[in-house]
């Protein structure tokens, strides 16, 4: 099923072609210098602040609200509550949302009302003095407890709601997602298996923690026109939300992102701007910024992961997965759009990079009282991983055979069918490569003998990810040839650090064989004249704004051979384009160089042949279909990656402490557009996904208060915990047949392994099992006494 | 309100402002120095990292009136006439910079390592960037940016 739609001959043969390389990223002396501008450092003439009061708890009705007080400071140019936008629902899939809560808070965090002043401390002023009566309800904040039939339910009326698309929900309980997959048969497989394991994983609450809080500006001309800067990774998504929300054309709101302060999915989807474009609405003609606070960004925007994951697995005494049984519980917060798609992903992916010819699997989408949980980098796959990856080496373990061995008699290859259907192929990517090469420096790796203090450890984790994307995902890049030969290029992804506009710009140099210098392209996006692009999400813009490029490329060379045909006076067949120079293919000494056509040929006497070359270049992933609603197969994912990721660590006996030696990567990467950057989006997703694995975990309170959410309290890796981690990072090059020189997706996948390689490498060095995350020292130190191999 | 003398980035300004100001708020929202950042409000990512009589501290946990009768440099203040500067050389050669947003204070924290010492250990370096936050890079490239300075 999986198609080839373009060849690798795509831009005549060129897919190898030498990519130039820049001497170093497009942005980085503006932002060595703080030259760079993020959206809180934008001021605009007599701008309002807004600051949001938000609900202290987790499940309570709103009785009353008191602003008498408030509205006596001075100041003040708007107080907004629920009931003043009551009409308002943000429906991005599900319309379960308003922008500020009406009757009811499900969340702590949620907006509950809004001051607009013409300075911030007033307006904070003003929140405090705003009265609120709440009559507390019973809390949930685990997805499994929330299925319970005595739950509390925090959307009664799920039935209600408008939709776009289907959602497998059940009306009078907190489900409002099932996906299902069926694969085979289970039938009898229970039965006749050798060995039948059964675990329950858990991957719990993270925050992204951009470093750049949330942030946005909006100005309204009128009631149906505004403008709004904001820091997304979605500019157009974020337009398509606030059209559908105000009922008014998508043309006359203008979303407008530039740099971005980190994103890994947590400024994806929407999160502040439908708050802030209902609340600006009601002073029509004045700016007005929200920025979010730290604490306000831990509760107030999107939060992260958070599933558990039960397995039942059938296998044979050589290590064969005969078939599985999958259960995922997403604990997804009070709302449920933003994650709706990622229990889909996680659906998906449940197999790992496993081919199984019999699998169930059930995945939820549940609502509770957290924070609604959004898109985060690796979306649904480290989670099903952190399962998988530790399934594996469980199984080995019970039939004492090599992990390695359970992995590569189960790994998909060409001619495997995957969980979806869809057939594997050569160009997938080589991912027994990717394997073999980590199990191969993992073996390199000479630990140190025990001491007294210190015991070592090595785990590894093989791993797949393909994107989950709508069917109709465009992105699309404009080239325009200047007078001088020199080209402005623009493309749709947002630039947030992974260095999205350094390699688009190398890729049409490469199409162009154009000097890197002589390529300008646009860093910020404006939705009114830039081009269109669906989200900058998924690892997807090297390749689908690569192959938009190289599409804008291909016209923008065929409109220059145009030129050259009318001066040559020959038909455009016998015209050839190469090194930025256009000749007669009968006559390679009959030469024009792209400066002399590119913007018309003028005659002596004025007379002009052909015209001014600019070109749009497009790009949808070929032939993508839904899921099939009984199977859960079909042709849904366009693109894999594949890869494999070892983990070398040391634990201290006495403490529980564990200290990182190596992170390890090996990836089939398609084409390496960039070797620096990508490898530093690789090492950057290790690192990110060492949180997860050994800090990171958003704790509440039963009735759902966030205990932690700031950086004391939520620990993110310190510059310390890795000064004397050792990262590998190794790219193989199977080309992507639909990627832009052979290129796929490669950043995020850094996460996808690394907290599976981390247990592994435990349950190596102490012979316990860790099920849970995060792998708290403290937690390992109280396993280590359980197991009796502590003596305090 | 309170009016304030202060040397920033080598140029004396005489400000008028509340008691509650931060320093950070001061540079940004008065001076328009918008390059140190605000990524906790609370001390704890180092974003806002600025030189205050030649030390460096956390420009949001400083009352802009701490500052009267002081010296302050912020990134903005780091550059040599012609642009350049050492420290952001390093970190552009080796890539220690993605989303850019914790950059500022990371350079205004190399800034003073060099400032007490030209060769730091790598003690000296871990502890100079105690405090400060990257969610993007992994730390490593700015290890490197460092080393590749202080060789």
């Amino acid at each position: 099923m999986h198609k080839i739609v373009e060849s690798l001959n795509y831009l005549g043969g060129k897919n190898m072609a030498t990519i130039p390389q820049p001497s170093e990223r497009l942005d980085a002396r503006k932002k060595t210098s703080g030259k760079a501008k993020f959206v809180a450092d934008l001021t605009f003439p007599g701008m309002l602040h807004a600051v949001i009061l938000r609900s202290p708890h987790g499940h309570a009705l709103i009785n009353s609200i008191d602003i008498s007080e408030a509205k006596k400071i001075s100041g003040i140019e708007a107080i907004i509550t629920g009931k003043d936008v009551a009409d308002l629902v943000i429906n991005i899939d599900i319309g379960d949302q308003q922008p500020i809560a009406v009757d009811k808070v499900r969340f702590m965090g949620e907006p509950v009302a809004a001051v607009l002043a013409d300075d911030k401390w007033k307006a904070a002023e003003a929140v405090d003095l705003i009265k609120v009566e709440y009559e507390i309800l019973p809390a949930v904040t685990d997805a499994r407890e929330a299925m319970k039939e005595d739950s509390p339910i925090l959307h009664e009326k799920q039935e209600d709601y408008k939709r776009h698309g289907e959602t497998n929900f059940t009306a009078g309980t907190n489900v409002f997602s099932h996906y299902k997959l069926r694969k085979g048969k289970l039938e009898d497989i229970f039965e006749k298996a050798d060995l039948v394991l059964e675990n329950s994983f858990v991957y719990p609450h993270r925050s992204h923690t951009q470093i750049e809080p949330h942030g946005a500006i909006a100005f309204w001309t009128n009631e149906s026109e505004m403008e709004m800067y904001s820091s997304t990774q979605s500019p157009f998504f974020v337009r398509t939300c606030l059209a559908d929300m105000f009922a008014i054309d998508p043309a006359n709101i203008i979303v407008k992102a530039g740099y971005l302060g980190g994103g890994f999915g947590g400024k994806s989807d929407v999160t502040i701007e439908p708050l802030l474009a209902a609340i600006s609405r009601f002073v029509p003609g004045k700016y007005v910024k929200l920025t979010l606070g730290r604490e306000e960004a831990f509760t107030g925007s999107v939060i992260a992961r958070g599933a558990a994951v039960e397995l039942k697995t059938a296998v044979s005494k050589e290590g064969k997965i005969l078939g599985e049984k999958v259960k995922i519980y997403f604990n997804s917060g009070a709302y449920g759009s933003c994650s709706l798609h990622i229990v889909t992903a996680a659906g998906h992916n449940s197999s790992g990079p496993y081919e199984i010819d019999n699998m169930e699997v059930d995945a939820y989408g549940v609502y509770t009282n957290n924070p609604p949980v959004g898109a985060f980098r690796g979306y649904g796959h480290p989670e099903v991983h952190w399962a998988k990856e530790r399934q594996i080496n469980l199984i080995a373990k019970e039939l004492g055979i090599d992990p390695l061995k359970v992995r590569k008699i189960n790994l998909l290859k060409p001619g495997s069918i995957n969980a979806l259907g869809q057939e594997i192929e050569l160009e997938n990517g080589d991912l027994a490569g990717c394997v073999d090469k980590v199990a191969e420096r993992l073996g390199e790796i000479e630990l140190p003998a025990e001491t007294d203090n210190l015991v070592y450890g090595k785990g590894m984790a093989a791993m797949m990810k393909s994107p989950v994307m709508a069917t109709n995902s465009a992105a699309s890049a404009t080239l325009r040839f200047n007078e001088s030969g020199s080209v402005d290029l623009a493309v749709s992804g947002v630039e947030m650090g992974q260095g999205t506009k350094t390699a688009m710009r190398q890729v049409a140099a490469g199409g162009l064989e154009l000097p890197l210098e002589r390529i300008k392209i646009k860093e910020d996006i404006s939705t009114d004249n830039s081009p269109y692009g669906w989200q900058t999400i998924g690892s997807t813009t090297s390749w689908k704004g690569g192959m938009a490029v190289l599409d804008a490329v291909q016209k923008a060379i065929d409109q220059l051979k145009a030129n050259a045909a009318a001066v040559f006076d020959v038909a455009v067949t016998e015209v050839e384009y190469a090194d930025n120079k256009l000749y007669l293919s009968s006559d390679p000494d009959k030469i024009l160089t792209t400066e002399e056509v590119c913007f018309g040929y003028m005659r002596g006497n004025g007379y002009l042949l052909g015209q001014p070359v600019q070109a749009y270049g497009t790009y949808v992933p070929p032939e993508l279909t839904h899921p099939d609603p009984e199977t859960g197969q079909g042709n849904c994912a366009a693109e894999w990656t594949f890869g494999a990721q070892g983990v070398v660590l040391s634990i201290n006996k006495n403490t529980g402490e564990i200290t990182v030696h190596n992170l390890i990567t090996a990836l089939d990467a398609g084409k390496v557009i960039n070797p620096v950057l990508a490898r530093n989006q690789l090492v950057g997703a290790m690192v990110q996904e060492l949180g997860g694995a050994l800090t990171e975990e958003l704790v509440y309170a039963e009735d759902g208060k966030m205990r932690n959410n700031n950086f004391t309290d939520f620990k993110i890796p310190t510059p310390e915990d890795v000064a004397e981690t050792k990262m590998e990072v190794y790219f193989f090059e199977t080309p992507e047949p639909i990627g832009p020189f052979g290129a796929r997706g490669i950043a995020e996948h850094g996460t996808v392994g690394i907290a599976a390689a981390v247990g592994n490498a435990i349950s190596d060095a102490l012979n316990i099992e860790i099920f849970n995350l995060p792998i708290y020292n403290e937690k390992v130190f109280m396993e280590m006494t359980k197991a009796g191999d502590l003596v305090v | 309100m309170q009016e304030i003398n202060i040397t920033v980035n080598s140029k004396e300004y005489t400000l008028t402002v509340p008691p509650y100001m931060s320093l950070l708020e001061m540079l940004r929202e008065k001076l328009n120095l918008t390059g140190s950042k605000e990524g906790c409000g609370n001390g704890e990512c180092g974003a806002c990292t600025v030189l205050f009589d030649g030390e460096p501290v956390r420009s949001c946990l400083v009352l802009a009136v701490e500052a009267d009768k002081s010296e302050v440099t912020t990134i903005e203040g780091l550059s040599n006439p012609d642009g350049t500067n050492p420290i952001q050389e390093a970190f552009i050669a080796e890539d220690a910079v993605q989303c850019g947003y914790c950059t500022p204070g990371f350079v205004m924290a190399v800034q003073a390592l060099l400032n007490r010492t030209s060769e730091p250990t790598d003690e000296d370096i871990k502890e100079a960037l105690g405090g400060h936050l990257c969610r993007c890079t992994g730390y490593e490239a700015i290890y490197r940016a460092i080393k590749k300075l202080v060789k």
